[in-house]
């Protein structure tokens, strides 16, 4: 009986312990996409980043027409990299600006920007006329688009510049 | 005597006006900026926004000014006015009008997140420390909200946690 009872309190003190770990998990987690179709993954995949943005400025950055009409763009970026090295290999971009097609090519991390040394970027090949596009990894989870000179770009009331991780 | 034309004496008259006006319009040395961004209804910024983690939130509209000492430029006050929607169905539309609420507190500059020891970081305390939050400065005219382990807080495709700077 004694043994029961202990058991019991054991068994009680887990689960005490337990529903207090729950409940203090950081639920600071990527969103599910709302993407029609699964989100790439696997060790060969980086990350995948969606966000909203504003229009015009990123429009002119990239060479790409737009009317003025044009408040907001949404963006698909998958990332992947070497599945063993980790090192950058290819990205896939959708969104507002490659409905017809995903825009595709290679992608490279430098290192710095003008105000901080240590800051660490993704150049993502668009080629011609788009040029390249400039990502600052805030953190794993978190990237902020940049202009060509790699500083923020700054946002409005509604959108601002920012990716973030997305998840299936 | 030839007389002057009226229309060019009413012409003069205005820009002088502008001209004296604009040399007395000065910027408001009190008001540090005011910053504005939809973000996602996360758990922590629900109480700075008084927003009950039960209600149903998909969107908050933030209008974030932040006050300082005009002379020693020393963060003082903040009012923070915001707007909560959620996502109606059938329609899929952010609810209108929304809930306005206001808020006010004192901020300060803290040093530090996750990644940057020498980061800039704006805390705004309504007087309950359960409640307060961090916002990481990005540069001059972004800020980006911190969770409480100092990560950056993730968004989604829908919105970020970027504010950006509207007005001086």
């Amino acid at each position: 009986m004694k043994h029961i009872i202990s058991s019991f309190i054991i068994s009680f003190c887990f689960f005490l312990t337990e529903a207090y770990a729950q409940r203090t998990v950081s639920p600071n987690l990527p969103s599910r996409s709302f993407s029609t179709t699964p989100l790439a993954s696997g060790p060969s995949v980086y990350g995948v980043f969606e966000g909203k943005s504003p229009c015009q400025s990123i429009a002119r950055q990239m060479n790409i027409e737009v009317g003025p009409e044009c408040i907001k763009l949404k963006w698909g970026l998958t990332l992947y990299h070497d599945s063993i090295t980790h090192k950058p290999t290819h990205y896939k971009l959708a969104g507002t600006f490659f409905r017809k097609q995903d825009r595709e090519g290679k992608w490279h991390i430098l290192y710095g920007t003008r105000t901080d040394p240590e800051a660490i970027v993704f150049q993502l090949d668009l080629g011609e006329p788009n040029g390249f596009l400039f990502l600052l990894k805030g953190d794993d989870n978190v990237l902020f688009i940049l202009d060509k000179n790699k500083d923020f770009l700054v946002g409005d009331a509604q959108f601002s510049y920012t990716l973030n991780r997305a998840r299936n | 005597m030839k007389l002057i034309q009226p229309n060019r004496t009413i012409m003069a008259l205005a820009v002088w006006l502008t001209l004296a006006n604009s040399s007395t319009i000065t910027r408001d040395s009190s008001v540090l900026g005011i910053f504005a961004g939809n973000t996602l209804c996360g758990d922590i910024i629900r109480p700075l926004h008084k927003i009950s983690q039960q209600a149903d939130c998909d969107l908050v509209e933030w209008k974030l000014t932040l006050y300082q000492d005009p002379l020693t430029h020393k963060p003082t006050t903040y009012k923070l006015t915001s707007v909560s929607r959620f996502i109606e169905k059938p329609s899929n539309m952010y609810s209108q009008p929304g809930i306005k609420t206001e808020t006010e507190g004192k901020w300060t500059i803290v040093r530090g997140s996750n990644s940057n020891p020498r980061a800039i970081v704006y805390q705004l305390d309504p007087g309950k420390p359960q409640i307060s939050i961090r916002l990481l400065k990005l540069g001059a005219n972004l800020l980006h909200l911190l969770y409480r382990d100092g990560a950056l807080m993730i968004g989604s495709s829908q919105a970020s946690y970027t504010l950006s700077r509207i007005s001086n």
